[in-house]
């Protein structure tokens, strides 16, 4: 009776647009009362469960990272000498934006944070260069999918704290998944652009090219403090996201001179707004996670699935996985596909011998497609309202970086294993 | 009363919980600092950061509600008339409004009950330290009520009420 109301209050209230964190804990309410629990207990579930989890801490960090380095004009300033770098080549700026995402992924943590911020730019730029609002858009939605497969990586830490699986060898199994994708994205752009006869922009003399290397150095040193940071033991991934931040005000205050103590206010209460509607889903998750953790779900899916010999290999779950997360992404908001289809599958997953680092990254390409995946694709629908191009045509664009590229790039992430787990074992990792 | 009211949704909601932000920030940095350079990593610093990142998520759900910022799946929500909407939200918003209820008071008294325990360095009761649910809780609710309020007005006047007409806005 009980999941059966959890199941129902919830369904109705997600289906018909009801805030999800929300949803969450109504079903749980009915489910606590109806079980004859005690509602007391919703205390230890959203909070002390919640609190002991502190490789969280870095999610409002990592979105605060984000947003200094957008409002404090750090990504323009290395946006400009990309463009600077790549754009007198055919097509120079498509590339300029990938270089630029992959840069920025090793800073921000959000593919949201990437389209929002330094897409905005990319897409400016493109569009004033003669590059229609289509194709910028879609090279834009595309080379943000690198934002957080690319060290370091919000849905990465989430995984990490729904699985138990190591947050640094996860970081580190995303690096050449993530240049794989730049690569494969480049290769695309390099194609359109040679059949549409992309501008090529104007070549930058050497000594205004390098004074604006200077200038943007400092925001091109932070991936490499992070990495440095993290691997060479100064601080691990979840600190990370501090230190992102304190660089991020530093060079913001002391050497471009963008940031104020007024503007930082500002940019603390935006965060603050954007910390409470995403990781109170984490909070709320922990009532789902509850709920179908004492209905004994998980078990009982791994059962009916093993000995139905349904998905009972390691190829056919991946596969399973990979179209369920498909089409689940189609409508569905990445955090709530993670929160609450990743408790689920993740004892299926041990249970038939896959690694948790490589189903991190897969479950993490995979939640940065669904972003992408009409008719629902967030960016999609941000680049269309960045750039003023109907979204159909955004999105009908983006399908030429969607099936070559971001296909090819998961069939080989989820079918050659040694290639994800590569780094990670040259680090010691043993999996 | 309006501005009074604002007054302080504005410091609970607003200020506290972006300071609180700060302060989580500074400690998780300073923790770096204390251990990489003084090589004297501070529990307290951890305790810190812990209970204002608490004290940040559930405070900010609230602020974010204020704003209706929530993430929802809306697919199948925006194909509906206005009017079909708005008798979902109003009905969602009274469930959940009476869950809310209904769990108020046996929250709040685990939470004084938690008073027993104190934090490990600091010291700090728990209740302290737990007390930002029933907080929420009460903020979430009373905006639910306004929200409640201007979907009835729309739905039976007809008059839209947009975010920025609230007047704690």
């Amino acid at each position: 009776m009980g999941l059966i109301l959890f199941l129902l209050m919830f369904g109705v209230m997600f289906t018909f647009g009801y805030p999800i964190v929300f949803a969450m804990i109504t079903g749980g309410i009915f489910y606590i009362i109806f079980s004859h629990l005690t509602l007391s207990s919703l205390i230890d579930m959203l909070i002390i469960h919640f609190s002991s989890q502190t490789v969280l801490i870095a999610v409002p960090l990592f979105i605060f990272t984000a947003n200094v380095m957008n409002d404090c004009d750090i990504t323009k300033k290395l946006f400009d000498f990309i463009e600077e770098l790549l754009g007198p080549i055919k097509g120079g700026l498509g590339y300029a934006n990938i270089a630029a995402s992959v840069i920025f992924a090793g800073m921000s943590g959000s593919e949201i944070a990437d389209v929002s911020g330094i897409g905005n730019i990319e897409i400016k730029a493109m569009m004033d260069n003669g590059y229609d609002g289509a194709f910028s858009c879609a090279v834009t939605s595309a080379s943000a999918t690198i934002g957080p497969i690319i060290p370091p990586s919000i849905p990465m830490v989430i995984y990490a704290m729904l699985t138990g699986a190591s947050l640094g060898y996860l970081f580190l199994a995303g690096f050449l998944p993530g240049l794989l994708l730049a690569v494969a994205e480049m290769v695309v752009t390099y194609v359109l652009s040679k059949k549409r006869n992309y501008p090529a922009g104007q070549r930058v003399a050497f000594p205004k090219l390098f004074r604006d290397f200077i200038r943007s150095f400092p925001a091109l040193l932070t991936p490499v403090i992070l990495l440095y940071g993290i691997y060479g033991g100064i601080f691990t991934a979840t600190e990370a996201a501090a230190v992102a931040a304190a660089y991020a005000i530093i060079i913001s205050f002391f050497i471009y001179r963008t940031l104020g103590l007024k503007k930082l206010y500002k940019i603390l209460i935006r965060t603050t707004e954007n910390v409470g509607f995403i990781s109170s889903i984490v909070a709320a998750a922990y009532v789902v996670t509850y709920v179908v953790a004492r209905e004994h779900v998980p078990a009982m899916l791994t059962d009916v699935f093993i000995s139905s010999g349904l998905l009972s290999n390691k190829w056919t779950l991946l596969l399973g996985a990979n179209l369920l997360y498909f089409a689940l992404g189609m409508f569905i908001d990445v955090s709530i596909i993670q929160l609450v289809v990743i408790p689920l599958l993740f004892p299926l997953v041990v249970k038939v011998g896959i690694d948790p680092v490589h189903f991190g990254v897969v479950t993490t390409m995979n939640l940065m497609m669904a972003l992408d995946t009409p008719p629902y694709g967030q960016t999609g629908f941000i680049t269309s309202a960045i750039s003023g191009t109907p979204v159909k045509d955004v999105f009908k664009e983006m399908l030429k970086y969607w099936i070559p590229v971001e296909i090819l790039t998961l069939m080989v992430i989820t079918y050659w294993p040694s290639f994800t787990l590569f780094l990670p074992r040259l680090f010691g990792y043993a999996g | 009363m309006k501005k009074v009211l604002k007054f302080i949704l504005d410091v609970v909601e607003i200020h506290f919980s972006s300071v609180l932000l700060f302060v989580l920030f500074l400690s998780m940095f300073l923790q770096v600092l204390m251990r990489y350079v003084f090589n004297y990593p501070s529990p307290a610093l951890y305790e810190i950061m812990t209970w204002s990142f608490v004290w940040t998520v559930w405070l900010g759900a609230a602020f974010a509600w204020r704003y209706q910022d929530h993430i929802r799946f809306n697919v199948l929500y925006e194909k509906l008339p206005r009017k079909v909407q708005l008798v979902f939200d109003i009905s969602f918003n009274l469930i959940f409004s009476f869950t809310l209820i209904i769990s108020f008071w046996p929250v709040l008294n685990q939470t004084i009950w938690y008073r027993i325990i104190s934090s490990q360095v600091l010291g700090v009761p728990w209740d302290y330290l737990l007390m930002v649910l029933p907080i929420s809780m009460v903020l979430i609710l009373f905006h639910n009520v306004v929200w409640i309020y201007y979907e009835f007005d729309e739905l039976i006047r007809g008059k839209k009420h947009t975010v920025e007409e609230r007047p704690w806005v």
